[in-house]
């Protein structure tokens, strides 16, 4: 076959690569990251396979708002790097920001992933292709209009085909102080990401929607240890676990489902604390009203501890109804 | 269905050692014995993890052994062609830590170059009783896999406790072994006491708090192992396909 050729020529590669990052992180490039402007060379990603930049959805940065940046990955066909999500193996993407004094950085947005089945089996979720972690930044109010400001962060990975690397790089991004602003070329891109940004799954038992209005296409159902998620008229749902999630033995088989309903086995032992957290991915057919090719994604935070009581989260009235309440479940 | 199998090796380690006065070192390769050895249950049989796993486990083939478990036996050769069978070293009194090990894994690697984390402890205990194993779980022809690579990686990381191949899996399967590195510390008894990370490092050998130190030392002291699990980082096994 040829993915035997193909593996061998990725592991000389491989091979070649870890010796080139081993001698970058023992040289003086990392002590200085912070101090000063990383000479040119130091930016792009050594070792291949991912290209690191920061990006902006916007020009300008304006005193007082909120600057939208993000991590763009750009990532060799066949290759991926890991979210920060309940993983098998890997090690998730991380960023650190270097600001400037008194400018601050939001938590890491990190749109859905994709689940992604190794031998073993082995589970994990995944980014191909590209990806934009969103970096929103916080531009103090009396940043100096006219002034050019250099924001960076350091970014890590592990980065894997049928061989893992890991990698590092310095990014950064000068912008203008300015009291207004338009948007970039990269404008798009932060809107696709947002659109695989959970939405809010409503809160307790109130009625869907109740967070910010967003009709919640999902909904729970706790009966002993099965939980039931159901999406009416989905074609798919994908459960998309948390780090912290409880832990799901049968992920593998039942973590995605061709049609409306997603059932999970918890494990009898889990603590009485045990939540299932994440989110789901619940793809809906093409209709005139909705963009078809925006799967909906919903934050997942339940209570499913031996003890806890879920209430019957209702599923939003809007979508259409299930053919069969049963559809989906093995 | 684990528990059987491994009850059974165990009960046929200790006969062995009933027969047999020789009480394997891990430096010393067991011997070829004119008696016969136990014949543990796990290393030739292929496929015998996955959806035979225990129901303990759910069917989840790779949901892994935690804290508490018994130890399955297991039978792989070194790179000397040597058998090991963790039931021989149990029976020899040892306390045992895997290592699960590919020396092409950014990670494992960390973990032995330039300073080896795992080298260095497992020195630290060889005059204790602790037999350190690594296990490659990598199929023939990926990376960091075979006969040659991890020959050279024995020299090239000064390993100084064997690498034993498990081409296809078996007991990287029955283990729940998912990343390099992911480790077990097994005590006396075979039982698990630790499962997962080896240390809060986050993959760049600069943890903190090791728990694989930790949990051994425990041991040593007859104490209780106070971080049982935490979930291991690494490239993952590669496994048959």
């Amino acid at each position: 076959m040829s993915g035997r050729r193909l593996s061998k020529s990725a592991v000389l590669r491989g091979a070649l690569a870890v010796l080139a990052m081993g001698q970058l992180a023992a040289g003086p490039a990392r002590a200085g990251i912070a101090a000063e402007p990383a000479a040119p060379g130091a930016r792009a990603a050594p070792a291949g396979h991912v290209q690191a930049s920061l990006v902006a959805e916007h020009l300008a940065l304006v005193p007082g708002r909120r600057a939208e940046l993000g991590v763009l990955l750009a990532i060799d066909p066949g290759w991926h790097v890991y979210a920060q999500a309940r993983n098998d193996s890997g090690l998730p993407v991380a960023v650190r920001p270097e600001l400037p004094a008194g400018w601050v950085a939001q938590p890491l947005q990190w749109p859905a992933p994709h689940r992604h089945l190794s031998p073993g089996p082995l589970l994990d979720h995944v980014y191909e292709g590209e990806v934009l972690l969103l970096l929103p930044v916080d531009v103090p109010a009396d940043a100096p209009p006219g002034a050019t400001i250099t924001l960076r962060a350091h970014v890590e990975w592990m980065v894997c085909q049928n061989v893992c690397l890991t990698g590092e790089a310095d990014v950064e991004l000068a912008l203008p102080v300015a009291g207004a602003t338009q948007e970039s070329g990269q404008a798009p891109l932060f809107r696709a990401t947002r659109a695989r940004l959970p939405e809010a799954w409503p809160q307790g038992a109130s009625a869907p929607g109740a967070a910010g209005g967003i009709p919640a296409p999902v909904s729970a159902d706790l009966q002993g240890d099965t939980i039931r998620l159901t999406a009416p008229g989905a074609l798919s749902i994908t459960l998309l676990p948390a780090e912290d999630c409880v832990e799901l033995p049968q992920l593998v088989d039942e973590g995605a489902a061709q049609g409306a309903v997603l059932v999970l086995h918890l494990p009898t032992d889990r603590p009485a604390n045990a939540r299932l957290r994440g989110c789901v991915e619940v793809l809906f057919p093409a209709e005139p009203a909705r963009d078809a090719a925006s799967p909906r994604i919903v934050a997942l935070d339940l209570p499913v501890g031996k003890t806890s009581a879920v209430p019957r989260i209702p599923a939003d009235a809007g979508n259409p109804p299930s053919p069969s309440p049963t559809e989906g479940e093995h | 269905m684990i528990l059987t199998l491994s009850r059974t090796a165990f009960a046929g380690g200790l006969l062995a050692v009933a027969l047999l006065p020789l009480v394997p070192v891990f430096q010393d390769a067991p011997k070829p014995q004119s008696a016969p050895a136990a014949k543990p249950a796990t290393a030739p049989q292929e496929g015998m993890a996955p959806k035979t796993a225990s129901a303990d486990h759910g069917g989840h083939a790779m949901a892994g052994l935690k804290a508490g478990d018994e130890a399955p036996d297991f039978l792989l050769k070194d790179l000397q062609g040597q058998e090991v069978a963790l039931s021989k070293l149990l029976a020899g009194n040892k306390l045992v830590v895997l290592e699960w090990f590919n020396p092409d894994c950014p990670v494992s690697r960390a973990y032995h170059m330039p300073d080896s984390v795992m080298g260095k402890l497992a020195a630290s205990y060889a005059d204790k009783g602790v037999a350190w194993l690594a296990i490659n779980s990598g199929a023939a022809g990926k990376e960091g896999s075979g006969h040659e690579r991890n020959v050279k990686a024995v020299a090239d990381y000064g390993m100084k406790y064997p690498v034993l191949l498990d081409e296809n899996g078996a007991v990287g399967k029955l283990y729940g072994a998912r990343t390099t590195p992911h480790m077990f510390v097994i005590d006396k008894d075979g039982v698990v006491r630790y499962a997962g990370a080896i240390d809060d490092g986050g993959g760049k050998a600069k943890g903190e708090t090791n728990y694989v130190k930790d949990a051994v030392d425990a041991l040593l002291a007859g104490k209780d192992v106070a971080v049982k699990d935490a979930r291991p980082f690494g490239c993952g096994v590669k496994y048959a396909e």
